[in-house]
C-alpha cells in the first residue's frame, strides 16, 4: 500500500510538472520566436528600422505649424 | 518634457517578461500583427498601435472589467463637455451644425487619453513613446503623462513656471497629480459627467483641510466669514493663464492646425457660473477660454452662431495656491478692490452677452472696510 501511495505522489508531481512546463512554454516565449520582442528589445535594429522609415518619408512636406499655446 | 528619439519611442525593457501578469502577455494579443514573421514590414500589418483605445473592454478589460467598463465615461476618454458645449454653441442649421461637429471631431477630439497612454506610453496628442518601456506604470508620471497635455495652464501653475510666481504650495510637498485626482477620478464612475467640475470623487481642498474651521484653527474666523461665499481660489491662487481666440484649419496638404491669440496672465473673480449644492460660492476665480465666434471660420460661416449661449470666462481651479496672496493679504486688498473683479470693461464688446451671468457687476463688489 505505502508503494502505492509513493508510486501515486510520484506520478502526480510528474503530471504537474509537465503541465507547468506546457503553460510557460505559452507564456512570453521571448528570445526564440516572438520576432516583436528581439526586434524591440534591440536598440540598433530599432534605430535601423527607424532611419529606414525617416527615409522613406522624406520629401514628405510637414504640417504648417500650430501657433500659440494649446 | 524632453523629446524622445523615434528608436526610443518603440524600445521595449525586456524586463516586461518578469511581469507576472502582463509579463505572460505575447505583443500580438493586445495589438495583433504577426509575431513569428521575421519581416518587420509584414509583421506590423493588422497592427493596433493602442489597443485600449477607443473600447478597452477586449484588452485591459479582460482583466480589469470594472475599470475598463466605467473609463467608456471618463472625460479623459469622451471629452464629452467638448461635444455639448460646441453643440450648444453652434449654429441650429444641420448642415453647418455638421461642419462645426466633425471640425471638433477632428482638433478637438484628438487630445483625449486612454488606459494606454497614461499607464504605458506618452499620450498621442503630444507625441507618443512607450513609458519605461512598456514596463507597465500604475501611477502615470506627472511630467511625462498628466502635464503632458495639461502643461500649458495647468502644468506651469503648478511646477511655477509662469515668469515671477511660485509654484503651488502642494508641488513644493512633493505632491504629484495622483495624490489629490485618484485613480478612482481619473477611470470615470461610469456615469456620465456635464463637465470636469461634476466627476464623482473629484477632489475638494476640505478632503485634507477639514479642520480649517475648528475654533481653534489659526484663521478660523476669515475662513467662517468666507465660507459658501467664495471658493477656495478666490483667495489662495496666484494669477493664472487666460487663452483667447482658438482658430482652428487645415493647411494646403489637408494637416490640422489651430492658431491662438495669446495666453496673458491674469486673475478675475466672477460669478460662479456653475453653482451648485457642492459647489455654492458667489464668487469664484474665473479664467478666459480659447474659445471664440470664429473659432470654426475655416469650416463654416456663422458656425457657432449661438455663441452667446455659454460664457467663455469660466469656472476655473487654478493649480497655482498659496497661503498667501496679494489679495488675501489684508481685507482691502479685495474689498474695494475693483480691479480683482470681472467687469464689463475686462469683455470683449462681443462677448459681452456670452458672459452676462459671469460679469460682477459693480454694485456688489464688497466694499472697503
Amino acid at each position: 500500500m505505502k508503494v502505492m501511495k509513493i508510486s501515486v505522489s510520484v506520478v502526480l508531481v510528474f503530471a504537474v510538472s509537465v503541465l507547468m512546463s506546457f503553460v510557460n512554454q505559452n507564456a512570453w516565449s521571448a528570445d526564440t520566436q516572438n520576432y516583436c520582442f528581439t526586434c524591440h528589445t534591440d536598440a540598433k535594429t530599432l534605430i535601423k528600422i527607424t532611419r529606414e522609415i525617416a527615409a522613406a518619408n522624406k520629401g514628405k512636406t510637414a504640417a504648417a505649424e500650430s501657433e500659440g499655446e494649446g | 518634457m524632453e523629446p524622445l528619439a523615434p528608436h526610443e519611442k518603440l524600445f521595449v525593457d525586456s524586463e516586461i517578461v518578469e511581469d507576472e501578469n502582463h509579463g505572460e502577455l505575447g505583443c500580438d494579443e493586445c495589438h495583433g500583427g504577426n509575431s513569428a514573421e521575421p519581416d518587420w514590414r509584414k509583421a506590423h500589418e493588422g497592427v493596433v498601435k493602442d489597443p485600449s483605445y477607443p473600447d478597452a473592454s477586449e484588452t485591459c478589460g479582460s482583466c480589469h472589467e470594472e475599470i475598463a467598463e466605467n473609463y467608456k465615461t471618463s472625460l479623459h476618454n469622451t471629452l464629452s463637455p467638448f461635444k455639448k458645449m460646441v453643440a450648444m454653441r453652434a449654429n441650429s442649421d444641420k448642415h453647418v451644425h455638421a461642419k462645426v461637429d466633425a471640425a471638433r471631431e477632428g482638433h478637438c477630439t484628438s487630445c483625449h487619453s486612454s488606459c494606454g497612454q497614461c499607464h504605458i506610453s506618452r499620450p498621442e496628442s503630444v507625441g507618443g513613446g512607450l513609458l519605461e518601456g512598456h514596463l507597465f506604470q500604475k501611477r502615470p508620471p506627472m511630467q511625462t503623462v498628466c502635464t503632458a497635455c495639461h502643461g500649458s495652464r495647468i502644468g506651469k501653475e503648478y511646477l511655477g513656471e509662469n515668469e515671477g510666481f511660485k509654484p503651488d504650495v502642494h508641488k513644493e510637498k512633493y505632491f504629484k497629480c495622483n495624490k489629490c485626482h485618484t485613480a478612482d477620478e481619473m477611470h470615470g464612475s461610469g456615469q456620465e459627467c456635464a463637465n470636469r467640475y461634476d466627476v464623482k470623487n473629484g477632489p475638494k481642498c476640505a478632503d485634507c483641510h477639514n479642520a480649517i474651521y475648528d475654533a481653534k484653527a489659526e484663521n478660523a474666523k476669515n475662513h467662517w466669514i468666507h465660507k459658501d461665499q467664495v471658493s477656495c481660489n478666490v483667495c489662495h491662487s496666484q494669477q493664472y493663464k487666460n487663452c483667447y481666440s482658438c482658430h482652428v484649419g487645415k493647411d494646403k496638404n489637408g494637416s490640422e492646425f489651430f492658431k491662438t491669440a495669446g495666453s496673458p496672465l491674469g486673475f478675475k473673480i466672477g460669478l460662479n457660473p456653475l453653482k451648485s449644492k457642492e459647489r455654492p460660492e458667489s464668487f469664484v476665480t474665473v479664467r478666459h477660454i480659447p474659445v471664440d465666434k470664429d473659432t470654426f471660420k475655416y469650416y463654416a460661416k456663422n458656425g457657432l452662431a449661438n455663441f452667446d449661449k455659454l460664457p467663455n470666462w469660466k469656472l476655473t481651479t487654478p493649480h497655482n495656491i498659496r497661503r498667501q496672496t496679494p489679495q488675501n493679504k489684508t481685507c482691502n486688498s479685495c474689498h474695494g478692490n475693483d480691479k480683482l473683479f470681472l467687469q464689463k470693461k475686462d469683455v470683449t464688446k462681443s462677448d459681452l452677452k456670452a458672459n452676462k451671468d459671469v460679469i460682477v457687476p459693480l454694485e456688489i463688489i464688497p466694499k472697503k472696510r
